[in-house]
């Protein structure tokens, strides 16, 4: 059986910008991937916990505050990734910790880097883990800003997360960009470094 | 990465959330084009004054009152109203909200998840704000709730309300052309606070103003009336984090 990606949904809510996470992780990770948690139509999702559908010894849980980085070697042997279902918050709070590592001492937890990343792009930067990648081979953007004008003022929308870099670009969802910035022409600003 | 500000600041404010910014805006909002800003090591203060001159809000907050109040130089800037709104849109109750300036540009940054920057150009508006000086018959507090409740009521059945004082235990609310829809606040029902008058007085004020200066109450918790026959209605919301809301009204003319 190949390596699955668990979404484990932790929010209380399904808010539009997770949301448009969710889609954009289906699109990255296809049929490896299922939401956990929560059924939501048109998403390859369940009521189930990830802990229903993979035994948590079989896991590895991505945590930012894991002291190991993931490597495609620490894959054997193992049948998912579960990745925290969170809207991140900043500074982080450390919510994958307490609501994920620690309720499941027995699953292998690992980290893709010190810095937070948006759901979608740890499903990414799992998935090149997957395809035999190491974490420093990825090239992230730390923080990305937005820039737009609206009539005479200068309006600049800052992200905290880390966005790998996919075709020279920061991946962040249209979707996403949508519901940020509304519309109007925008520019990225970001600055690509390694990962770790 | 949020704490940066494109500007080198000579004032910087930090409201601990968007709460008074948004309620400010809420209050001017189709009322007023620009608002006048005045910060020093004091502390805050905002004067508005609307086109046709019927009400005139002035806000003062004490330094003391802010997360962060950093003054290297006394300013005064003029800032437009649509860009006001603008910076208050998108923000969530819990950001927090810092307004900078050196005096040509002036820079919001709400931080949050984003955090959102505005940067846009200090307006010429008028430095001298009209002086109301009134001497008040009547000074009253009473309890927001109430009064809100009288001002709804009387709305929905006129355009004016009259506010009546004959003695010292009662102030009177009513419709002012057809006197119905009569709150009566007093002392004994706990909705009068406090009334001391000079002289019994009257006098009629458009409720469209008073609804409006009615969204600070979320501020407060008590509001402070004055006014005489044939002068100006005077609101005073002292604030829950400090300083005062005054709202001037125009009596309504005969």
């Amino acid at each position: 059986m190949g390596m699955k990606i668990y979404i484990e949904h932790l929010e209380r809510d399904l808010g539009r910008w997770i949301l448009a996470e969710y889609r954009s992780s289906y699109r990255l990770a296809g049929e490896m991937l299922t939401i956990t948690g929560i059924e939501i139509p048109g998403l390859p999702s369940t009521r189930k916990r990830f802990y229903e559908l993979v035994e948590p010894l079989k896991a590895i849980i991505l945590d930012p505050q894991a002291p190991e980085e993931l490597k495609p070697e620490d894959l054997r042997g193992y049948e998912a990734i579960v990745i925290g279902g969170i809207l991140g918050a900043h500074p982080p709070l450390g919510r994958t910790k307490k609501l994920l590592s620690e309720r499941f001492p027995e699953a292998a937890k690992r980290n893709i880097g010190e810095h937070p990343f948006p759901i979608d792009a740890s499903v990414y930067m799992a998935l090149e883990v997957i395809r035999g990648k190491r974490i420093e081979e990825i090239p992230v953007a730390l923080g990305l800003i937005i820039r737009k004008r609206i009539g005479n003022i200068e309006h600049e929308i800052e992200l905290p997360y880390a966005y790998p870099i996919v075709n020279n670009k920061p991946l962040i969802s249209e979707e996403v960009l949508q519901i940020i910035v509304g519309r109007g022409e925008y520019e990225l600003i970001f600055n690509p470094v390694p990962a770790i | 990465m949020s704490s940066y500000a494109t500007i080198s600041p000579q004032v910087s404010i930090t409201f601990a959330d968007v709460k008074l910014p948004s309620t400010l805006v809420n209050t001017l909002k189709g009322l007023v084009d620009e608002v006048l800003i005045t910060v020093d090591s004091g502390g805050f203060r905002l004067a508005a004054l609307d086109p046709a001159r019927v009400s005139m809000l002035v806000m003062e907050i004490p330094a003391s009152a802010f997360l962060e109040l950093r003054v290297d130089k006394e300013l005064t800037i003029g800032v437009s109203m649509q860009s006001l709104e603008l910076t208050v849109e998108a923000a969530r109750k819990t950001d927090k909200y810092v307004l900078m300036s050196d005096g040509e540009f002036i820079e919001v940054v709400v931080e949050g998840l984003p955090t959102r920057r505005y940067k846009f150009r200090s307006i010429e508006v008028p430095k001298e704000i009209p002086s109301i000086d009134v001497q008040y018959d009547v000074d009253a507090t009473v309890g927001l709730d109430p009064f809100k409740v009288a001002i709804k009521d009387i709305s929905a059945i006129g355009s004016y309300a009259l506010f009546k004082a004959e003695d010292e235990e009662t102030l009177q609310i009513m419709e002012a052309s057809t006197k119905r829809g009569l709150a009566r606040l007093s002392r004994s029902s706990g909705s009068l606070i406090d009334l001391r008058l000079s002289k019994p007085s009257s006098c009629s004020y458009e409720i469209s103003y008073i609804d409006k200066a009615l969204t600070l109450a979320k501020l407060a918790s008590q509001l402070q009336l004055s006014f005489s026959s044939d002068s100006p209605l005077k609101m005073i919301f002292p604030l829950a984090m400090g300083g005062t809301a005054t709202f001037y009204l125009a009596p309504q003319v005969s």
